[in-house]
């Protein structure tokens, strides 16, 4: 009687390692630092910031496994605490969501973006695919709690398929960057009253201001939040709670696009056509890395939203 | 004549020196029959259990909580009292049981999918690390529970309510009274039950809801029972003055042993490695939503001290040698 007891002790315990065992297996090796680097088919990447990008936390890329799930990719690779019956993630490296502990105005939060584009779903749901990349952010509720798109993961979302591109201008300039960059240019047509399904958008400033649907997204009518505002035909950067800031050569920005969701506008918004190059210059994986967007102001690249020092 | 009636009729007429010798080898034998804890003084055994307990109670990682529930069963057999623990084991096994089963069922953390099923509302997902999870609360709830019972069966009431009460009289009177009830209500119940069945009452005749309903009266019984008991504990207590003027207190004088000494220190050892290892948040085990790796937290300094220092009272009160031995 005894001797089954004691084997029975014996078996818990092993079935507990068994099972231990089991779910520490990782999802088919290790991860190694990104730095920048948009991954492979095969890969995955994880990047996880503060404040839009402005401390780097994390930046890793690791294999993709059959069940990859963006809270898999996050658990692996970071110590997470869940909420909520594990969907909703309340802490990564022990940086702790704020929500519901201070005043909702300061309340601070892990959000996540896939492919430049903010999930709708819980991370544990949200089934990657090889070549994706994850951008896990903390940054502020207020004025920023639905920012839909981004430019973290460029050039995705916009490969793979052919983009058409509306413009007034030269695109010359624009196809030897969309080349080194793996896009694909499509058809060029004006730039016109009504809004493209897809695709890129290059605009001066004051084109932009002529065309109302352009200017209704760009100050966050059709979602999101406004990073530049028109002000006597130049762009001023915008920080989150109104700040002006400085002025910009050039900008580029993921569009929320309210017929689908998951293809964004890619526009690069100048001050004058001859800005251009400067701005596809600064437009690399590396420098929109965990970034909403960048712009080229005072000759120098830097992200947005737009925060005084 | 009986032998009972023989032994009735002598117990009168024994001379005192007869009784004096069976009193002391009455002694002798419990004091042959004191191992493990059993031989520590009540305040250093009671500090000792109690702090077993906050050890079940305050690690989380599985096989912290396997090793700690592994001390305190055998603490329970080198205490000499793992056969009197078994009322114990069952209960603890039954509401492990439970937690095992109920924690992966509403667990949904986990990303290892075992089995789940969608109902509409509510949406059920066995996850691997749900069934660690249980395991882990049903080992830790064990050890607790087990921990305690190694206090009440190793250390006597009488003692326990003298430790208290140098504490809190009152608290240590009512922790004293509770701790004697699940014994004193299994005493009645039995004695009840045998009662009915000597009086003709089939109670374990039938089906189960037949044996159930036949036992249903059982519980009036109880209840008058422990009514009474507790007016006739209320009348002991008024007929022996407690209250009615400053306390009187009896001690019972005994010396420190070697082992009483150093199970004090291992005690606050491990004390404060517990409390150390809280405040640098070492015993926080992640199950969810990825289980931890469980093994590098058997090689923290604040576990290695904890389980170590509780080892060595097990040690110092040399469990192994045979009770001849130790008389």
């Amino acid at each position: 009687m005894l001797v089954r007891r004691v084997l029975a002790a014996a078996a818990a315990l092993a079935l507990l390692l068994v099972l231990a065992g089991c779910a520490g297996e990782d999802s088919g090796g290790e991860s190694v630092a990104a730095a920048g680097r948009p991954p492979a088919a095969g890969e995955v990447r994880l990047v996880v910031s503060r404040d839009f990008g402005a401390t780097l936390l994390t930046d890793v890329t690791a294999p993709v496994s059959g069940d990859m799930s963006v809270m898999r990719l996050l658990a692996e690779n970071a110590a997470v605490e869940t909420q909520y019956g594990g969907g909703f993630v309340g802490s990564i490296d022990g940086l702790a969501s704020t929500y519901g502990s201070v005043a909702e105005s300061d309340a601070r939060d892990w959000f996540y973006w896939v492919d430049g584009v903010m999930a709708d779903i819980g991370a544990a749901d949200y089934d990657l695919q090889g070549g994706a990349t994850v951008w896990w952010d903390y940054h502020a509720w207020a004025r920023a709690m639905y920012v839909p798109t981004a430019l973290h993961a460029f050039p995705a979302p916009w490969t793979g398929e052919t983009l058409p591109v509306m413009t007034n201008g030269d695109t010359t300039a624009l196809a030897a960057w969309a080349a080194a960059n793996r896009l694909e240019l499509g058809a060029a047509q004006p730039l016109g009253e009504t809004p493209p399904a897809a695709g890129i958008v290059v605009a001066t400033a004051a084109e932009a201001q002529q065309a109302p649907w352009l200017r209704s997204r760009i100050a966050g009518e059709d979602g999101g939040v406004e990073l530049v505002q028109f002000r006597d035909g130049s762009i001023d950067l915008r920080a989150l709670d109104g700040t002006q800031g400085p002025a910009a050569t050039g900008v580029c920005l993921a569009l929320p696009n309210p017929d689908d969701g998951g293809r964004p506008l890619l526009l690069l918004l100048v001050q004058e056509s001859g800005d251009l190059e400067a701005l596809l210059e600064a437009v690399t994986p590396a420098a929109t890395s965990a970034h909403i967007a960048v712009a080229v102001a005072g000759g120098s690249v830097m992200s947005l939203p737009w925060a005084a020092e | 004549m009986s032998s009972a009636e023989t032994a009735a009729g002598a117990a009168p007429t024994a001379a005192p020196w007869q009784r004096a010798t069976r009193r002391a080898a009455l002694l002798r034998s419990n004091a042959r029959d004191r191992a493990g804890v059993r031989r520590l003084r009540p305040g250093v055994a009671f500090a000792y259990t109690l702090t077993l307990a906050a050890a079940a109670l305050v690690v989380t990682d599985p096989l912290q909580a396997a090793v700690l529930l592994a001390l305190v069963v055998v603490s329970l057999a080198a205490s000499r009292v793992l056969r009197a623990s078994w009322p114990y084991i069952r209960i603890s096994a039954y509401i492990a049981a439970i937690v095992l089963v109920v924690n992966p069922l509403f667990g949904a953390g986990g990303l290892d999918v075992l089995w789940g099923i969608d109902l509409g509302l509510l949406e059920i997902r066995v996850t691997v690390q749900g069934i660690v999870f249980g395991l882990a609360s049903a080992l830790r709830l064990a050890g607790v529970i087990l921990a305690f019972a190694l206090l009440n069966l190793a250390v006597d009431p009488d003692d326990q309510l003298a430790v208290m009460s140098r504490l809190s009289f009152r608290s240590g009177l009512v922790l004293s009274l509770a701790s004697r009830l699940l014994p004193v209500f299994s005493r009645d119940a039995a004695r009840i039950t045998d009662a009915q069945r000597a009086r003709g009452v089939r109670l374990d005749e039938g089906r189960r809801r037949d044996r159930v309903a036949a036992r249903l009266p059982l519980l009036a019984c109880m209840l008058t029972q422990s009514l009474e008991r507790a007016v006739e504990v209320a009348a002991s207590m008024e007929a022996r003055g407690y209250g009615a003027r400053r306390r009187t207190r009896w001690i019972r004088h005994r010396r420190w042993a070697i082992a009483d000494v150093i199970t004090v220190a291992a005690t606050l050892a491990a004390v404060t490695a517990l409390v150390a290892g809280v405040a640098a948040d070492s015993w926080s085990y992640t199950f969810f939503p990825l289980l931890d790796d469980m093994l590098p937290s058997l090689l923290t300094t604040a576990w290695l001290v904890s389980i170590i220092s509780l080892t060595v009272p097990l040690l110092v009160t040399r469990p192994w040698r045979s009770q001849s031995s130790t008389g």
